[in-house]
């Protein structure tokens, strides 16, 4: 589980895009492409190394309201991204 | 139909290669090749590409490293916001030109390893190799390149997939393709001295299985089961000119590394066409796109979104039918034929392997 300390941000091998097609933001490492819905990206903006997961979660929050859904999605999202080794600053 | 983009292109670069692998998905014979591309036109076929929708470019071959131009080639792919990956034998690279790659934009390595053990290394690449590879792997590692660990399973690496494992996060790859061998091109030339037997096949895969929990967040460990020991066939190129656009040395784009193997088949070049027109209207890439040319079992099947009927290359090499259900399936009705391999696979002393060699004209 992501820690809410954790100060994550995006590996070096992965680069995030906007794709010429969609017009939407991708995140693209070897071998493979992500496209990210408008929350995904609104989370990787965020996602500094300096800012913390509970910093990150309020400030979506104070956009779109409902603190304990944001939450879960910021969380859920960013482990995924953990999972495939896409962040760095996760060790608190 | 049209598939609406690519989103990888793999630019082969050339067919040139100091290895000599027995598993070389090559071609064995390549009637009419024409001369290497030239550098202007493969900046603008990557810019093509770019504008096409592609995101990702693989810069292989043959041994992409020996094309003098390969500086500038990652220089434009950077410039055309593709991700550019190099996928080399690291044969020859000096540590300066590595540095130099990546400072052109190069975002990732793909380095191939035969066997973790030198002489075995030796028997499948036909020359001496492993102990730069580990050198390339190292300076990968200062320069901060995303690692690729690609190693090709066969018969004589099969029971080593826990010390290649060990040996990939020695080396600190982000990510180790266990990939058995496909048996196309020169692996089928020497398909009864590679395949491996069933209980090989299973005890590798579950030492891939461990090393893929074990790592998770770390190293992602990718296990290809080879499709001569699966019911259903492999997903070939994710479907036929669906995802994945490949440029030959020559300039004959591609929907996959062997389609110019398949007779009947007309395929344009880059040279005279653009990249765009070739991926909408050329009748090579549209003549297996979808499902309106798919025989049964293969059309009534609930499958085909998922495997797409197989790989055309190999219906067409084990059958003489690029249209028929792909024999690695289950439910062709050719499939004894992949079964029989398959029964008789490891059973055998390996043999002498026959070496790769440049695709000849005939």
């Amino acid at each position: 589980m992501i820690a809410l300390a954790a100060r994550p941000r995006l590996a070096p091998k992965a680069r995030l895009r906007v794709d010429r097609i969609t017009g939407r933001k991708l995140l693209v490492y070897p071998e493979r492409g992500l496209a990210l819905n408008e929350t995904g990206a609104e989370i990787l903006d965020l996602c500094d190394g300096e800012r913390c997961v509970g910093e990150i979660i309020d400030a979506l929050a104070a956009r779109h309201g409902a603190h304990e859904r944001i939450a879960d999605e910021v969380r859920g999202f960013l482990q995924e991204l953990a999972d495939r080794n896409l962040l760095r600053g996760l060790e608190p | 139909m049209t598939a609406e983009r690519p989103y990888t292109l793999v630019a082969e670069l050339t067919y040139r290669c100091p290895l000599r692998c027995a598993y070389c998905s090559n071609p064995v014979h390549l009637p009419g090749r024409k001369p290497e591309l030239d550098t202007a036109t493969w900046r603008r076929v990557l810019r093509e590409a770019a504008q096409l929708g592609v995101v990702q470019v693989n810069f292989s071959g043959g041994e992409p490293l020996l094309r003098d131009d390969l500086e500038e080639l990652v220089a434009e792919a950077h410039a055309d916001e593709l991700y550019t990956t190099l996928i080399t034998s690291g044969v020859p690279l000096e540590r300066e030109r590595l540095a130099a790659l990546a400072a052109r934009g190069l975002d990732a390595l793909q380095l191939s390893f035969q066997d973790d053990r030198a002489a075995e290394a030796r028997r499948m690449a036909g020359v001496e190799a492993l102990a730069q590879k580990l050198r390339v792997a190292e300076w990968a590692r200062e320069l901060e390149l995303p690692l690729t660990l690609n190693a090709v399973l066969q018969r004589q690496n099969i029971a080593r997939v826990p010390e290649i494992v060990a040996l990939a996060e020695r080396l600190g790859a982000e990510r180790l393709e266990l990939a058995n061998t496909t048996y196309l091109g020169w692996a089928l030339v020497n398909r009864e001295r590679l395949l491996p037997g069933v209980d090989a096949i299973e005890g590798a895969r579950a030492a891939a299985r461990e090393a893929a929990e074990r790592l998770r967040g770390r190293m992602e460990v990718l296990f290809v089961l080879p499709d001569y020991h699966t019911d259903f066939p492999r997903p070939c190129m994710g479907g036929w000119a669906r995802t994945i656009v490949l440029v030959a040395p020559d300039g004959v784009a591609l929907p996959c590394h062997q389609a110019r193997a398949i007779a009947g088949l007309e395929f344009e070049s880059v040279r005279d066409t653009p990249l765009a027109r070739i991926w909408r209207e050329s009748a090579g890439f549209r003549a297996f796109r979808g499902e309106a040319w798919m025989q049964e079992p293969c059309r009534s099947c609930e499958r085909r979104q998922l495997d797409f009927g197989g790989c055309r290359c190999q219906a067409f090499a084990l059958l003489g039918d690029a249209a028929a259900t792909d024999p690695a399936c289950r439910l062709s009705p050719k499939h004894a034929i992949v079964a029989a391999a398959r029964a008789n696979a490891g059973r055998e002393p390996a043999g002498e392997l026959v070496y790769r060699r440049a695709p000849t004209p005939d």
